[in-house]
């Protein structure tokens, strides 16, 4: 009862008010972040350049560098003091802006996602931001930038609970009691050691994590790691030297050069991976999953199981050698700003399971679908077909255009060698690709299989379709073979070249679970 | 048109058995006419820039005058047969429940929209299809921008007709 009397305490604003004065600091570094990467960065390499000009002139730099902080200071204040939100009854009212005004009003059942995020500066206050993702049209994020963090799980507590009643109320079929209950009985899924996150780390690229969604920054290094190393006094340029060295010597620096990169890359992703994936805890709350992990900034996130529309489980070739694989849980994607939450893991609405078995992804499907045994289905193969089509489109015309080079610049042979193993390659990487593809149906899921070097493997319910496609060519149609591809609320699916009367069935069984079963995707 | 509104068993609803309405007639006469008087106008810009007094063009272009006009006049014959003959496999149908989409001249593709995930519906009228009578219908599901579902060459009361049709489906309410 004393979190019932706290949230009284702190969330019954009737009136407008504004957020703790720590949240100076929320602006201050988003302010702060936001000149560092789209501004700061590209001159790197020009400070690098000029750093004897920089040294002498330090006593104005410092000057101009504290008038920078000071004017970021006073942007954070006033944008602190024009921010001012209201809790009143069932939904959210924001006003911020400070000449850019801005008001949103977001009622409690609107709202998909609720996401807690504690970044350092706050952890030793024991605040958190909120950030409330609705299913609605794209810009009606709103954030509530500071709360205490008890606060702020009685708020998220109170936004999913009136949820739940809404969801009883309105459908028949999902009200159970128990749901209503509001225990806080939480059931720990999948955990993850730093060892699983090292592994992770190495497997996939997580460099860019360090960075954040900051993709500028990464570029600008690309782009001047020449200017960069110079500066750190390694010459790559006289490293590199075709015409000062033997072929063997220029090989073996080559090869160094690429390792130190790769090395560097790899720790680099290695960290990234610990930062944002620390203390990775998945559990379940009744109906929905919630998600905890990060070092220096934690971050929770909670999605409803019934909302969820796809597991995805990712393996690169690394991880198949050794044993491990990605879980992704997808949820609606509309409206939600594609740009950046493709690439970006801390996104709401996908789930990552970071580097688990397999048998442990079979474990989460079997939790959340109720599929057993995803990674030892026999999955149906594609039409040979597809050998055909992916030769025509781009095997053959990659070949063609690489020996129309190689005999017009009347290439030596280490260059016809070259070009002949690049068109071995690329038949092999084909037939791969062919025989990846598979699919596997029952009577509610659809499963399919695909990949090149990697392999993925999709699973959903049928009854989650939002549209449905069937296509094919003459050839198609003349040898009973057609694509497919449906539609859910995270994106869409396809399978190529199977045979069609499989995919009529697919298609006519997704649609009459849809339309006659009336089922909800939220 | 015929309003199809046929009663369809909930289980024997197959892609496969289903009556198509093309789309209108004046759909096809305008993308003719427009590809037409496109090309016409690039064409009739090349020979004004060959004959004309004022400037001198590239060599390169006077002396292969004739094969770029032959190479333009060949694109766009190819581009009208397109259209006489694409056009006309461009199909629609309205069932109980879903609502259909066939296209494509190689690439045969047949889309089918239930009409319970429908977000909401536009009807779009460019210029020139506002001159035609026409409209393009816009149904919006969950899942992003790229599968937008749209009928163009309807004529525009048919386009309002199929919207309030879809709006007023009792199955629209169910869906949240």
């Amino acid at each position: 009862m004393s979190e019932n009397n706290m949230l009284s305490h702190e969330l019954a604003h009737k009136d407008w008010s504004r957020v703790a004065p720590i949240g100076i600091a929320y602006f201050f570094v988003k302010a702060l972040t936001v000149f560092v990467t789209r501004f700061l960065l590209y001159l790197i390499p020009a400070f690098a350049l000029n750093m004897e000009k920089i040294q002498a002139h330090s006593s104005y730099i410092a000057l101009g560098l504290s008038v920078l902080v000071m004017l970021f200071a006073t942007g954070a204040l006033l944008h602190y003091l024009f921010y001012t939100f209201r809790i009143s009854g069932e939904r959210v009212e924001i006003k911020k802006g400070v000449l850019k005004k801005s008001s949103l009003d977001l009622p409690f059942n609107k709202i998909q996602n609720v996401k807690i995020e504690e970044p350092f500066y706050y952890r030793p206050f024991g605040f958190a931001s909120i950030e409330l993702e609705s299913a609605g049209s794209m810009g009606q994020e709103a954030n509530i930038v500071a709360m205490k963090l008890e606060a702020a799980h009685t708020f998220k507590q109170r936004i999913l609970d009136v949820r739940t009643q809404q969801d009883n109320a309105s459908s028949a079929q999902e009200s159970n009691a128990s749901a209503l209950q509001s225990n806080d009985s939480e059931v720990v899924i999948n955990t993850r050691s730093v060892v699983d996150l090292v592994i992770h780390g190495i497997t996939n690229n997580r460099v860019w994590l360090l960075l954040g969604a900051a993709a500028p920054f990464y570029q600008g290094i690309v782009e001047n790691l020449g200017d960069i190393l110079l500066y750190l006094g390694m010459d790559i340029e006289a490293y590199l030297d075709y015409n000062t060295q033997s072929l063997g010597v220029f090989i073996l620096h080559a090869l160094s050069v690429v390792m130190f990169i790769m090395l560097l890359i790899v720790s680099l992703s290695v960290l990234g991976s610990i930062l944002v994936f620390y203390d990775y805890r998945l559990s379940r709350q009744q109906d929905r999953y919630v998600k905890r992990s990060g070092l220096i900034s934690k971050q929770e996130v909670t999605m409803k199981k019934s909302r969820i529309q796809v597991a995805v489980q990712q393996q690169d070739w690394l991880d198949i050698l050794i044993g491990r694989a990605n879980l992704k849980l997808e949820q609606n994607v509309t409206g939600i700003n594609n740009a950046n939450s493709a690439n970006d893991l801390a996104a709401a609405n996908k789930l990552i399971v970071p580097s688990i078995t397999p048998p442990q992804t079979d474990e989460i499907i079997d939790e959340v679908f109720g599929f057993q045994h995803i990674n030892q289905l026999k999955f149906k193969s594609v039409s040979k077909r597809l050998l055909v089509r992916l030769f025509v489109f781009p095997v053959a015309p990659l070949i063609a255009l690489l020996l129309t080079i190689a005999f017009y610049s009347e290439a030596n042979w280490q260059a016809w060698a070259s070009v002949s193993l690049i068109c071995c390659l690329s038949v092999i990487l084909m037939i791969v690709r062919w025989r990846r593809w598979g699919y596997y149906v029952d009577d509610k899921f659809v499963c399919i299989r695909k990949g090149l070097l990697g392999k993925d493997y999709v699973i959903f319910p049928k009854s989650k379709t939002q549209q449905v496609g069937f296509s094919q060519t003459p050839f198609m149609r003349k040898n009973k073979i057609a694509s497919i591809r449906i539609v859910l609320a995270s994106g869409s699916h396809r399978v190529p070249y199977m045979p069609s009367e499989d995919a009529m069935n697919i298609l006519d069984d997704s649609l009459l679970i849809v339309e006659r079963d009336k089922p909800a995707w939220m | 048109m015929s309003f199809s509104n046929q009663s369809v068993t909930a289980d024997l609803i197959s892609l496969e058995a289903i009556d198509l309405e093309p789309l209108t007639l004046s759909y096809r006469k305008l993308n003719l006419g427009l590809t037409f008087v496109t090309h016409t106008l690039i064409i009739g810009l090349v020979f004004a820039l060959h004959f004309q007094p004022f400037f001198e063009m590239p060599a390169l272009f006077q002396n292969h005058f004739y094969w770029i006009v032959l190479a333009l006049a060949l694109l766009a014959m190819t581009e009208l047969t397109y259209h006489w003959f694409a056009d006309q496999i461009k199909a629609y149908a309205l069932r109980e429940h879903d609502i259909h989409y066939r296209s494509g001249l190689f690439f045969r593709k047949h889309i089918c929209q239930p009409l319970l995930r429908v977000q909401h519906i536009e009807i779009k009228r460019g210029p020139f299809e506002r001159k035609a009578g026409l409209a393009t219908l816009q149904v919006f599901s969950a899942g992003g921008a790229m599968q937008t579902f749209n009928i163009p060459g309807l004529a525009h009361e048919t386009a309002i007709r199929l919207r309030s049709y879809i709006l007023g489906h009792e199955d629209l309410t169910i869906d949240e």
